[in-house]
């Protein structure tokens, strides 16, 4: 009677125990931040029917996870929206990450004006540093100043320039954007639309930001005609171009000039070519030999952002292999580096390598060596040097396998 | 024996109702009833637009102005758009001493920001 008493109450004492326990997990587990966030983020997409008003309201939520939480926070709530809602990806998310660069300007920059002060997680990198670019046009748009850009650019180039490769280049180009947007204030409206009016400030300060080198000032002229097709998408300012040629814009521009805006003109030129490769090819030489080249690649990379959501660039990607061999080599790398610029954040090269996996790279030699050479050197613009050589290289062989490992030294 | 288990499934009942209100406080005692105004100014300062949420009733005109000394630019979500209620755009630069003035003629929850300074946004909740 004693035993079977005892061996009652610890059987229940035990079934309360784990009642109570596992209760308790359930209930913290479920109350934790980023799961607030995400049940936040599922409600915009069954409160509103229209992808505008679903993005505005994935905005508000990825704004409050970052202000009450932390910008690492907000970025894995960015992720998830990214992973599982399509109107969020088909929009581009290079432009939903300038957002978030907004927020973290507003929220943390303008309260405590010390950009050492605030701490850069890694995952800012998603979507081809889109972050950067709206944190940095808005800084420097309120302190357009060659000086301050390259004292900002290099303290951010030293901090975090060994975990993520391209952040001194992409703190100049959000410069560029910057110094262009503080340029409106003070054009009068018979200058609006004249692209060397409104361009010869911003490119002057571009081009005499001290202790920068030349690519670093073409990043940022890249950055003020970025801004310039931008306002011309939305006829802003007196801009526009055409659908159907929009290189036109740079037409009759200093030489200087050229690239920077054929660079930006040209993510604009897929509509032209309508996903034609081998008409994209011919219409970028007849536009200008020169450039015709890197006008093909930006373009490839532009159709990739808008093929990626259903991964239909797979299908888009097999015309690179009939062009000519140097513009097959660069069309195929051109894809790799929009799957990077627009791919899953924190795992981009995931799809990148998937790609150069496709039997139609894989047996084309040429297409496959510039295809898993693009793959490696894309690593350290997004991935610290232990995640690629702990990850990744791991997934390679031979040459592509050395040259990966390498990042590790 | 039994008053023990009487005792822990008690506590067990009492711990379990005061998660249950908690969550209960947490989704939706803690949210602010708002104020609905049938008429409203909206500035823009250098800390961002005053006031950043408020409630009008539809048919409100809001009238905007400025007091950061710079040309601002209200105009609907989404940056650069402005497509999700395309009527609310002046479509132009104001001057920072300029003010415009919107009627509201839909319900619904309408972020906002100056198109200049993206950073700085709102949200007006528009009720009948």
């Amino acid at each position: 009677m004693l035993w079977n008493n005892r061996k009652s109450f610890l059987v229940a004492s035990c079934l309360i125990g784990v009642a109570v326990i596992g209760g308790l997990f359930y209930f913290f587990l479920s109350r934790s931040p980023l799961s607030e966030y995400i049940k936040k983020a599922d409600a915009c997409a069954v409160q509103f029917a229209q992808a505008e008003e679903q993005i505005g309201c994935w905005y508000r939520v990825i704004e409050e996870a970052i202000n009450t939480e932390s910008i690492d926070d907000g970025m894995k709530v960015f992720s998830y929206v990214y992973e599982n809602f399509t109107p969020f990806i088909e929009s581009g998310c290079h432009r939903h990450a300038h957002k978030i660069g907004d927020i973290v300007y507003y929220g943390q920059y303008l309260a405590n004006p010390d950009i050492d002060a605030i701490d850069f997680p890694q995952s800012t990198t998603a979507c081809g540093y889109g972050f950067y670019h709206g944190f940095l046009e808005h800084l420097v748009q309120d302190n357009p100043d060659s000086a301050f850009v390259t004292d900002v650019c290099t303290t951010l180039g030293k901090k975090y320039g060994a975990t993520m490769g391209d952040i001194q280049l992409t703190c100049y180009h959000g410069a560029g954007h910057g110094f262009m947007l503080a340029e409106i204030e003070k054009q009068e409206k018979q200058y609006w639309g004249n692209i060397p009016v409104f361009s010869k400030r911003p490119v002057e300060l571009c081009n005499g930001l001290p202790e920068a080198r030349e690519g670093d000032r073409e990043e940022c002229r890249q950055g003020i005609f970025n801004v310039i097709m931008e306002w011309g998408e939305v006829k802003n300012y007196g801009f526009s171009y055409e659908k159907e040629a929009p290189l036109a814009v740079c037409h009759g521009l200093s030489a200087g000039l050229l690239h920077a805006c054929y660079y930006e003109a040209a993510q604009k030129f897929d509509g032209v070519a309508q996903k034609d490769l081998a008409r994209a090819w011919r219409i970028a030489q007849a536009e200008s030999p020169e450039h015709a080249l890197m006008i093909l690649n930006v373009a490839v990379a532009g159709v990739v952002q808008q093929t990626i959501a259903d991964d239909s660039y797979a299908a888009f990607g097999k015309g690179c292999t009939t062009l000519p061999t140097g513009p097959k080599s660069g069309c195929i790398e051109s894809i790799v580096n929009g799957l990077y610029e627009h791919g899953a954040p924190t795992e981009e090269f995931k799809r990148a390598l998937a790609f150069c996996q496709l039997d139609y790279v894989q047996n084309d030699p040429d297409a496959s060596e510039a295809c898993m050479r693009a793959f490696v050197q894309r690593l350290p613009r997004f991935y610290t040097p232990d995640r690629i050589v702990g990850e990744v290289c791991p997934l390679l062989e031979g040459k592509p396998r050395e040259t990966c490992d390498a990042f590790g030294e | 024996m039994r008053w023990i288990i009487a005792v822990s499934l008690a506590a067990l009942c009492i711990l379990g109702l005061g998660l249950w209100l908690l969550d209960q406080l947490n989704n939706h005692g803690a949210t602010p009833v708002p104020v609905v105004q049938d008429t409203l100014s909206i500035v823009l300062t250098p800390d961002g637009f005053v006031p950043k949420e408020p409630t009008i009733q539809l048919g409100t005109t809001v009238t905007f102005s400025n007091t950061t000394g710079r040309e601002y630019w209200p105009a609907s979500d989404l940056h650069p758009s402005h497509a999700i209620y395309s009527a609310f755009d002046p479509a132009r630069p104001l001057q920072p001493d300029e003010m415009w003035a919107f009627t509201f003629e839909k319900v619904g929850s309408w972020g906002l920001h100056d198109h200049i300074r993206s950073y700085y946004t709102g949200l007006i909740h528009v009720v009948e």
